[in-house]
Order: C-alpha cells, then sequence, then structure tokens
C-alpha cells in the first residue's frame, strides 16, 4: 500500500510527525489530548491537517486522564500529548489510573535527548525509568526513521492481551526532522484473534454451574473491553442467573433489568451464592478479595479473565479459564444448552437480602425542610431525572457511596471511576474525555450528545479544577456536580469514628460554582433542599448545550452514619481486617 | 553534645508513635507542617497540635510538599509534609522533584499500609518508595515502631546536611498509634559544616587580587549556607560585583551598584575575567559557564560544599569545596592579607548592561489596555516593602518579571526552577507565608509580606491551595498575568512556523477562585488600575488574587528581542560536548 500522505520537502521525504500519523491513522484516531504544544507543534499540525480533534488539558495527569476517558467510552485507542521534563512527574497519577483501569492509551512523550542533555542532569538521564514499572510498554524511540514501527508496536501493546498503558518517548527535534522513506511499506497492522476458552475447562465450569442452586456472575471491566454484552444478556436471560458489575463492566446488561445489580449496592448479598463466575474482573479489596466474609467459604469460584496471571488472585480457584470473556460466556452458554441445564430459580434472595438496605436508603433520602441537604437525598435527585443514555463518572469517597445508593447504569461503557488506583480528583478528566467521546459521537450520528455526569466531592473536585476550561473551550456536554460537604468527608468521619475529634479535615463550604463562572460554564448552587430538584432539571436541560457546575451544599455530618451502619455502605471494606495469610488457609 | 531533654506528655499523657515523630522533628525548630487531611497520619497530627506546632492544609499532594518546600526556604530549617503513599506518591513527585532539586531541606513522611493488607498480587511494585527513590537523597521504611525515633532523626540528617534535599520516610500507618515505652526525647547530633582547603584558598585570593573585572554568582547554596553577612561584608571590602540567582538572590540588595540578578545581568557575564561561583549549580540556566555567555577565557573559581557539583559542564581553575559561608570568610582573611583594594562600583556591569537597561525602558508604558507586562513589574516594585518574599511561577511573566524585580532581602526570592514545573508557586508561597508568619511570631515584628506573580495556565494547576492559605489564615498577593495563552509556547509556535495551536485558553475569571475561598479577587484591565489594585491588596488583611488581563501579543517580541530575553537558552545551541572540548584543550 502507497503512502497516501504528501511528500514534504522532497518527493520521498516525510518528517516524523508524518510517520507518525501514517501508523496513528490505522487506529481510527479521530481525537487526540495534549496540554499546550510546542514540543509537539509538528505533531498537532499534522493532526490538524487529519481533521484531528484536539482536546486541551491543563495538567499532564488531566491529559492523560482524559484520553483514558475516551478509551473507555469509545473502546478506542486514547492518545495523549506530553512532555518529559516537567509533564511526566505530573503525568504518573493520570498513567497509573489509566493502567490500573485497563484502558489503552498511548502516552507520547517529547523528551530531550542527546547534545541538550547535561551529563548532571537532576534526574537519570532516561526520564523514562520513572513509568517504567507502572505501565505495559515504555521505550525510547531510537532513530526518526523507526518512528511509525514503534508507534505501532506501542499501540499493539496498548490494545492487545489485557489493555493498559504503553509509553513512547521521542526525542526533542524527532518530529519536525525529515527522512528518506520507501514507497509501498505500510501494511495494515496485524490483526490477532482473541484466545478461545480450553474446552475442558468450559466443561467443568459448566458441570458446577449446572449443579448449581443460586450461581452468580461477577462482570469486571474484562467483561467490557471483551464486548460481552449481548452474549451475558443471553446468556442470564436463558439460565435466569443474577450478574452482579462493577468499573467498566456496570450497564453490560442494564441495571434496570431484575437480574443485574451494581456489586456495591448488592454486595450484602452474595454469601447466598453457592458458585460464583468471576468475568474479567480482578479479585481485589474492592471485591473482598473473593473471601469470607463477603462470600460463603464454600462457594465455587469460576475464574474468566484473559490474562492467566490474574487467575487466582487471593484465593483458589475451583475453574480457571483463559480466554476472551465474551468467547468464554458464548460457549458456556453452549455448552449448558447441551447439558439441557434449565433455568434457575428466580434469585429472589438478592431481593430478599437488600431490603434492609434499600429501605434504610430510602429513609435517609429526606432532607429536612430548610435543610441542610442530605447527600442521599442528593444522589436521589440526581439520579431521578438521569437520562437512560447516560455517561456517569463517579469520584470523590462518601459522594460515591452515596450515589451508589441509587444510581442504575444502563448504558454500555458508561460508567467510570478514579478506582481501582483510587485517586481523588481524576475522575473530572475521564468525564472530559467520555463527553468528547459524547460530542464526537453525536456529531456523527447527527443526534444530540449523551450527557456525561460527574459527580464529585468538593475535596476531589480541588485537584483538577481547571479542566472545566478545556471542557467549555471544547463545547463538551459535561455536567460536574460537586457534593459539596465542606471536608475530607470520609477522613473526617473516620477520625470522629476512632478518636471522637477532627484534626485538618474541614475544608469550608467553598463556592465552587465560581469556577465554572471564572471558565464561563453555566453555574449553579443550591443548598435548599427544596430547590435541589429544579436545580437538576434545570442542569439536565442545559447540558447539552456545554459544560455545567452545580454545587450542591450538603450536609457536612451526614458521613458519620456511613461509618457506623454497615446498611449505608456500598464501599465497605472494614469487615475485611483479616489478612489474606489467614483467610487463605480453606 | 547533644543535649537530653525531657518528654513532653501527649494528648493521652502517654507516648505514641505519633509523639515520638512530633517530639524528633520539633527538635529541628520545626514550628508548621504541611498536611493533607488526615487519617493516616492523624495520631501524629494530634501530637503536633499537642506541642503546638501549625498544620497548613494541602489540596494535593504535590501541592503539600511545595509548602513545606517553600516554608524551608525562608524559615531556613527543615520542611515537614504529610502524605500517603499509595494514592499520595503519584501525585507528589512534581513536588518531591522540584523540592529536590531546589536543594531544600524536605522530610517527607508517607504513611503506608501495614503489610497484612498488602496484595501478593498487587499491580504495582510493593514499596511504594521505588517511586521515589532515584529523585531524592534518601528514602527508607520505618521497620518497627520503636525505631521510630531513629529513623526520624536519620531522616532530618540526610535532608539537612551535606547539599540539602529531600528525605522520604515510609511509615506503616499503625506505627504512629502505636504505645511506646516511656523513654527521653533525644536531640539532634550536631553538624558543623566542611570548612575550605587552605591551600585552595589561597589559589582562589591569588586570581582574585589579581582580576580587572571579577564577578561573584550567588546561588542558592549561599543561602543554604547563610553565606549573606559574610557575602556583604566582602562586597563591602573589595567592590565585586554579586551577581544572585534563585535562593541566592537579594544578599546584596540589587539596587545595581554591587548587587545585581542574574536574569537581569546575564548580558555582562562575559565581560568578567575572574568568576567566583558560590553554591550554584553551572546548569543551562547560567550558560553552562561557556561561551557565548562568558568569556572563554574567564578563570573560574567554584566554592560548593558538594564535591560532585564542581565541574559542572565546563573546567574550573580553583575548586573549592566548603561551605559557602567559611569559604567567603576564608577568602576575605586573604584578601586583606594580600592588601587587596576596593576599586569601587564595578561600572563595567552597567555598561555591559547598558543597551538591555535601555530597551527595557523604552517597553510597555501604554497608557490604554491591554495591560504590558512590565506595567506589573513597575507598579509592583513601586508598592512593594522592601523586606517582601517574591515567588515567581509561569514563563513569559517572569521573563517579564526579571526585567524590573529588585530583591532587596534574602531569602526573598524563590521560583519553580531549576525543575520547572508550572504552578508549583502558588503552594511554596503558601508556605512561605507560614515561614514568614513563624519567624514573626519568634521576633515579634510583622510578617514579611509574600508576592505570587504568575501567568494563567500555571495558575491553574494548584489553584485550590487558597483553601490551604484561607484555612491557616495567610496573607499572599497574588498577580496573575493572565495573556489567555500557553504564552510562551504560542509565541515559540508563532516564531517558528507563523500560526500557534493549542495554545489559546481564554482570558478567564481567575480572580473568582479568590472569592470563592473567602479571600478578595480583583479583574484588572486597564493599565492605570494595576497600581490601586496592588495597593489594596497589600493593605488588606487576607490574601487577595489580581486577574491583570495582559497583552495576548506581548510575549512575541520576547522570543525575538534578546535585549529583553532575561530567560535567555537560544544562544546555547551548541552542544555542551562541543563547548566543552575546546576548554579541555
Amino acid at each position: 500500500m502507497a503512502a497516501k500522505t504528501k511528500p514534504n520537502r522532497r518527493p520521498n521525504q516525510m518528517t516524523g510527525a508524518q510517520l507518525m500519523m501514517r501508523a496513528l491513522k490505522k487506529y481510527d484516531l479521530t481525537t487526540a489530548f495534549c496540554l499546550a504544544g510546542t514540543a509537539h507543534g509538528h505533531l498537532l499540525v499534522e493532526m490538524a491537517k487529519e481533521k484531528i480533534t484536539i482536546i486541551p488539558g491543563r495538567n499532564e495527569s488531566a491529559t492523560v486522564g482524559a484520553a483514558d476517558g475516551y478509551a473507555r467510552v469509545t473502546g478506542k485507542l486514547g492518545v495523549a500529548l506530553i512532555n518529559a521534563e516537567h509533564g511526566l512527574p505530573n503525568a504518573m497519577t493520570g498513567i497509573l489510573t489509566a493502567h490500573g483501569a485497563c484502558s489503552p492509551v498511548l502516552v507520547l512523550l517529547t523528551m530531550p535527548y542527546g547534545n541538550r542533555a547535561d551529563a548532571q542532569g537532576g534526574y537519570p538521564s532516561n526520564v523514562l525509568e520513572m513509568v517504567s514499572p507502572f505501565v505495559k510498554y515504555c521505550q525510547l524511540v531510537p532513530d526518526v526513521d523507526r518512528l511509525q514501527e514503534y508507534v505501532e508496536v506501542a499501540v499493539r501493546h496498548c490494545t492487545s492481551g489485557r489493555p493498559g498503558v504503553a509509553v513512547l518517548g521521542i526525542p526533542n527535534g524527532f518530529q519536525g526532522a525529515a527522512i528518506e522513506y520507501a514507497e509501498g511499506v505500510n501494511p495494515d497492522p496485524t490483526h490477532v484473534p482473541q484466545p478461545e476458552p480450553d474446552t475442558e475447562a468450559i466443561a467443568e465450569a459448566a458441570l458446577l454451574l449446572s449443579k448449581a442452586k443460586r450461581p452468580l456472575i461477577l462482570a469486571g471491566s474484562g467483561a467490557t473491553l471483551s464486548g460481552a454484552g449481548s452474549a451475558l444478556k443471553k446468556f442470564i436471560k436463558a439460565y435466569n442467573i443474577p450478574v452482579f458489575a462493577n468499573a467498566l463492566g456496570r450497564g453490560l446488561v442494564p441495571e434496570d433489568n431484575v437480574l443485574s445489580y451494581s456489586w456495591p449496592l448488592a454486595n450484602l448479598t452474595p454469601a447466598a451464592a453457592d458458585v460464583v463466575v468471576v468475568l474479567g474482573m480482578r479479585l481485589t479489596q474492592r471485591m473482598a478479595y473473593g473471601l469470607a466474609p463477603r462470600f460463603d467459604r464454600k462457594a465455587k469460584f469460576i475464574q474468566i479473565d484473559i490474562e492467566p496471571e490474574e487467575i487466582g488472585r487471593n484465593r483458589p480457584i475451583h475453574v480457571g479459564v483463559v480466554s476472551d470473556a465474551r468467547r468464554a460466556v458464548e460457549m458456556l452458554h453452549k455448552a449448558l444448552r447441551k447439558m439441557k441445564v434449565k433455568p434457575k430459580a428466580d434469585p429472589s434472595w438478592i431481593r430478599k437480602a437488600l431490603k434492609p438496605r434499600l429501605d434504610r436508603i430510602g429513609e435517609l433520602a429526606k432532607s429536612p425542610a430548610g435543610g441542610p441537604i442530605q447527600p442521599i437525598d442528593m444522589a436521589r435527585a440526581i439520579t431521578a431525572y438521569m437520562p437512560k443514555t447516560t455517561i456517569y463518572a463517579g469520584d470523590g469517597a462518601d459522594t460515591q457511596n452515596w450515589m451508589h445508593g441509587f444510581l442504575q447504569v444502563r448504558a454500555e461503557r458508561s460508567f467510570l471511576d478514579h478506582y481501582p488506583v483510587g485517586c481523588m480528583g481524576t475522575a473530572l478528566p475521564l468525564a472530559v474525555g467520555a463527553a468528547a467521546a459524547s460530542k464526537e459521537e453525536a456529531e456523527k450520528n447527527g443526534t444530540k450528545p449523551r450527557p456525561v455526569v460527574l459527580v464529585t466531592g468538593d475535596g476531589a473536585f480541588g485537584f483538577y479544577c481547571a479542566e472545566i476550561n478545556a471542557a467549555v473551550m471544547a463545547g463538551l456536554p459535561l455536567m460536574v456536580v460537586i457534593c459539596n460537604d465542606g471536608c475530607w468527608g470520609t477522613e473526617k468521619h473516620g477520625q470522629i469514628v476512632q478518636l471522637g475529634e477532627v484534626i485538618n479535615c474541614e475544608l469550608g463550604h467553598n463556592d465552587y460554582q465560581l469556577i465554572g463562572q471564572a471558565f464561563g460554564a453555566m453555574s449553579l448552587k443550591v443548598d435548599d433542599p427544596a430547590k435541589l430538584d429544579a436545580t437538576m432539571k434545570r442542569a439536565y436541560r442545559a447540558v447539552s448545550d456545554g459544560p455545567v457546575v452545580v454545587n450542591i451544599l450538603v450536609d457536612g455530618e451526614a458521613g458519620l452514619v456511613r461509618k457506623k451502619d454497615p446498611l449505608v455502605q456500598t464501599i465497605a471494606f472494614s469487615d475485611l481486617k483479616v489478612s489474606q495469610a489467614a483467610q487463605y488457609d480453606f | 553534645m547533644a543535649g537530653k531533654k525531657k518528654s513532653q506528655s501527649g494528648r493521652t499523657n502517654r507516648r505514641n508513635g505519633g509523639d515520638v515523630i512530633a517530639a524528633a522533628l520539633k527538635s529541628y525548630g520545626v514550628k508548621t507542617v504541611a498536611c493533607l487531611s488526615g487519617t493516616a497520619h492523624t495520631h501524629l497530627l494530634f501530637a503536633f497540635e499537642n506541642r503546638d506546632m501549625g498544620i497548613v492544609s494541602g489540596r494535593h499532594e504535590t501541592a503539600t510538599i511545595a509548602v513545606a518546600d517553600g516554608y524551608a526556604r525562608v524559615a531556613g530549617r527543615l520542611g515537614v509534609a504529610l502524605i500517603k503513599a499509595d494514592q499520595g506518591l503519584p501525585n507528589a513527585m512534581s513536588g518531591i522533584i522540584t523540592a529536590n532539586q531546589a536543594c531544600t531541606p524536605v522530610v517527607v513522611l508517607v504513611s503506608q499500609l501495614p503489610d497484612p493488607k498488602r496484595e501478593a498480587a498487587d499491580e504495582w511494585p510493593n514499596d511504594w518508595l521505588d517511586i521515589v527513590k532515584p529523585y531524592v537523597k534518601w528514602a527508607r521504611s520505618v521497620p518497627t515502631a520503636d525505631r521510630l525515633e531513629e529513623f526520624v532523626h536519620a531522616a532530618a540528617r540526610q535532608a539537612l546536611t551535606g547539599r540539602p534535599g529531600v528525605a522520604v520516610l515510609g511509615i506503616p500507618q499503625h506505627f504512629e498509634a502505636a504505645a511506646l515505652d516511656e523513654g527521653e526525647f533525644s536531640s539532634p547530633p550536631p553538624t558543623v559544616p566542611p570548612a575550605p582547603n587552605a591551600d585552595a584558598i589561597e589559589q582562589a585570593a591569588d586570581i582574585l587580587a589579581k582580576a580587572k573585572r571579577p564577578m561573584i554568582l550567588s546561588g542558592t547554596g549561599a543561602t543554604l549556607s547563610g553565606a549573606g553577612p559574610a557575602l556583604r561584608k566582602f562586597v563591602k571590602a573589595f567592590g565585586f560585583p554579586v551577581l544572585g540567582n534563585a535562593l541566592g538572590r537579594g544578599h546584596v540588595p540589587e539596587d545595581l551598584v554591587h548587587g545585581f540578578s542574574w536574569p537581569l545581568a546575564q548580558v555582562a557575564a562575559k565581560e568578567a575575567d575572574v568568576v567566583l561561583v558560590c553554591g550554584m549549580r553551572l546548569t543551562e540556566r547560567m550558560g553552562y559557564g561557556l561561551a557565548p555567555r562568558f568569556s572563554a577565557k574567564a578563570k573560574f573559581i567554584q566554592i560548593d560544599v558538594a564535591a560532585e557539583e564542581i565541574g559542572r559542564n565546563r573546567m574550573v581553575d580553583v575548586p573549592i569545596v566548603g561551605d559557602v559561608a567559611l569559604s567567603i570568610e576564608a577568602l576575605h582573611k586573604a584578601l586583606k592579607k594580600r592588601k587587596v583594594k576596593n576599586p569601587g562600583p564595578p561600572a563595567w556591569v552597567n555598561k555591559a548592561m547598558k543597551v538591555r537597561l535601555a530597551r527595557i525602558a523604552e517597553l510597555g508604558h501604554e497608557d490604554k489596555a491591554p495591560v504590558h507586562p512590565y506595567r506589573i513589574a513597575r507598579d509592583l516594585m513601586d508598592v512593594m516593602p522592601k523586606d517582601a518574599i517574591y515567588v515567581g511561577d509561569g514563563a513569559d511573566i517572569q521573563n517579564w518579571m526579571h526585567a524590573i524585580l529588585r530583591i532587596r532581602t534574602a531569602p526573598g526570592f524563590m521560583d519553580h526552577y531549576p525543575l520547572g514545573s508550572m504552578g508549583i508557586g502558588t503552594p511554596l508561597a503558601v508556605g512561605a507565608a507560614a515561614a514568614a508568619r513563624d519567624l514573626a511570631a519568634e521576633t515579634g515584628t510583622n510578617p514579611r509580606p509574600v508576592v505570587l506573580v504568575t501567568g494563567d495556565g500555571a495558575f491553574g494547576f494548584y489553584a485550590a491551595e487558597f483553601n490551604g492559605a484561607a484555612l491557616a489564615d495567610l496573607k499572599i498577593v497574588c498577580i496573575i498575568s493572565n495573556d489567555g495563552a500557553w504564552g510562551t509556547e504560542k509565541h515559540g509556535q508563532l516564531n517558528a512556523v507563523g500560526k500557534s495551536i493549542n495554545c489559546e485558553l481564554g482570558q478567564w475569571d481567575y480572580h473568582l477562585i479568590g472569592q470563592m475561598f473567602g479571600g478578595r479577587g480583583e479583574k484588572v484591565e486597564q493599565p492605570a488600575g494595576v497600581k490601586p489594585a496592588l495597593k489594596r491588596a497589600f493593605a488588606a488583611d487576607t490574601f487577595s488574587v489580581i486577574n491583570v488581563l495582559t497583552d495576548p501579543m506581548a510575549g512575541l517580541v520576547r522570543k525575538q528581542d534578546p535585549r529583553v530575553q532575561t530567560i535567555a537558552f537560544e544562544d546555547l545551541v551548541s552542544s555542551l560536548k562541543t563547548h566543552h572540548t575546546p576548554d579541555v584543550a
């Protein structure tokens, strides 16, 4: 295939930036994220020629975070452009977050190299060392004429197997350098089919499931990354198996389906399950390690993951299946059909076990007349008017605990948060990237954009609040709701429970909506429960036209009940005190 | 020898890990620490409170480190920052590297998850300190609670001695609550800085005695060694010009008689025949100590407490490993012995600056909007008290400020260099204000005012730190030169390829962020409005964010006219190797 790019200077010359574009275009690149510009000036100019949308960032972690959010929502590669010397230390959080979330993100890092490097530099001269232990792939491009190859290899690492972050160091000067190139050498990337499950493993898993009385599927990000949605919906419908989803796995089966629950809401109930299928999910602390007390000690575990090393994390697994999640579900379905397995009984055990929690949440979702607004009432009002297609981004700590009580994710790739790394504030840039994806999709289809709703805490909002600037400049359909309890809530209430007093956790009920106003976004503040619903309605009406910032002043003391009452703990780990070593002894 | 003092009783009248850490840190004179939120360090925070130590609240880990950094730079004592490991250290990287490169003595206390909570299958290296180890002087974890005191002292010693820097101490979080045996808190061991080699001093004195146009470069190391009084005496006796950079500015007031700033006066460096480098790294910012910034024939004398620093990027004629203050005192004696005379003010420096100063004097006097950045600089110099502490951030705006800014008290200047991470000036200013208050309380005076001048791009990084300033009731005068763009990048692109891409930000209402946290915020659009706004800010009893809309196109001339380049490296394109070779030969 001949090169399509117009020759530069001489017929057989291309710049480094043009070579990079030649590679990137193969991956359907339509949007990239970049902080300012000169170090990547040549690449930005090439991107502009190709009508690539460039979304600006104001902090390197936010720039990488926006590429991450874009990748999570679109399923495409996210591309972030930053520089090394000042940028990489700032970007560490964004890079770890994306990699922890298995997001296919390519970070292009311009770096000083060669004659400009001080032999006694303040850092190791290879700044890539900082990030290499935390990503899938990290290389320095050794020569201009190998730029295309290195970009393609980096993308392959990001997008194959378990996806993650690839960092490519590009010496300053390479993008603008002109090189001779050979005509006709631009092959398409190798298509690598996903691995199929082992048939014996599927047979064993099917046998366990056929005997199960109360089977349960846990669906994680890996299920979404493999596109397992329709296979999963068919499977659970056929056999009446409930699914609890977490992280990007949420919404794969819409959570208004009677068989579908979010893990945070339903995490009180899995101890009743006798067979658990773990589908593309890490059995980390958030999942109670797959161990007692959250799960029954006698429960049998089937774990399906594309990454063999993941299987058996923190607990023994009865049947391990190394496979693409979608293919494994399809083959399990086939196997059960062949065995003529009957649908399981209605999983009423979940509803029964959840009832006290839902009742308690309902009780708390009322604010006293005149205020203060109870955060759980806020969660009710936010979700009450939320369109089905909404992309939800969650941040903060207590705030998410409350939101999980009401939130139902009803579309695929529509739930993003700062976990598993959990760095506060990172969901704002994720939401910016998600909104860029939403806007792009809407423009392509000629529809109204799906709203992106970020619900964050006041503490978390402080980290990357200048990213509202990017959202305004790019005209993104982003609503930022700040659950403003005037403190680092979960820390404050932790101190109260533990020691009876508070130190260094109060922040004040600040007027965070002014940040929206400062950047020209629509900005609302509400502290009266009577105006809460009207405010949310107004925000939902406005969001398709551009960013909206809503500062909701909530009760600063409301977080205390969360520390004390397990019924309202949708994010719960205080009962997981025992070390894995002690639990491991089955 | 180290004195011993009795245990101060904790809140519950018993000694826990937090008490041990707080008492050990207090023995270094630390009065204020920086901390983001709390629970992982709760017991330690209470121990600080029990000892009447202040806590400044951070909203980002890098900012929390930078508050401690700014505090240490102004107070001349240990800075202490409290963060956590798993979600905190990745955020803290820029702050840690900034402080370490600025040679600020900072101890970072990092709370870590207890071992039983660690997952064997964790994605990340088990030891979070790995992430930071290559970038700091020292990073260790405390192995058992009963060794806390020993490790805190080791960390403080690492941070404070030799060339100061950052020490990171990992503390399993349950250690701070651990009840420990009654014992006595020890004080830090005394350290004596190294004196210079006598032969080297004689050699240097011989060269200086014969010099026609000697020049002293005063860097951060001069300030860290407390060389101010010795340097002023030296200059008074022998009439040398002193060009200060970074924290080394202001020892000799920058009145352009004997005291100058490097950024402004660097055009005179090539006239010097002998250069005395005092506690300063010969990096790009200093033209590597090479031609064209310096004369290829100039003799170099370099004083540094870190032997490895001597000879960075160029050959040095007389290397002196030692404390800067002690070395200057020794040189003073040696010159006196040689009966070296004071030739009066070094007029050759001003002569070399003449073209630059004339060009600067021409620019930026417009009476109509948009405001030229020089207007901010000139009005600030009119209004700013002599003892003010100036904090610089951003890129273009610092270039403009350097033309007009005169530092008249040391330490009185700090910025984001040498790392140059945008935005970190905001938390540095918060820490500086906390230190100024502590120092004033000790002497019964009014705190020195703190001024932050930053760009709109830089301001976005850590704007929420004004919350910390508000909570700690600290006063800062913050001026944003708002050109609505990443100015230096935009004009770099315009200059290189004739157009700009992805550099526009819009001239937004950043002053609202001051108001948001309960401080003052005002917008200035007219040149005549700058000075009254500055006066109001200095007179106010709270912090102010003054959003000055500056000329979006002002930055272009900076890229094109070397006379106004106070931050200049375009002429240093030749490689270090090329530079280095002729000097060796």
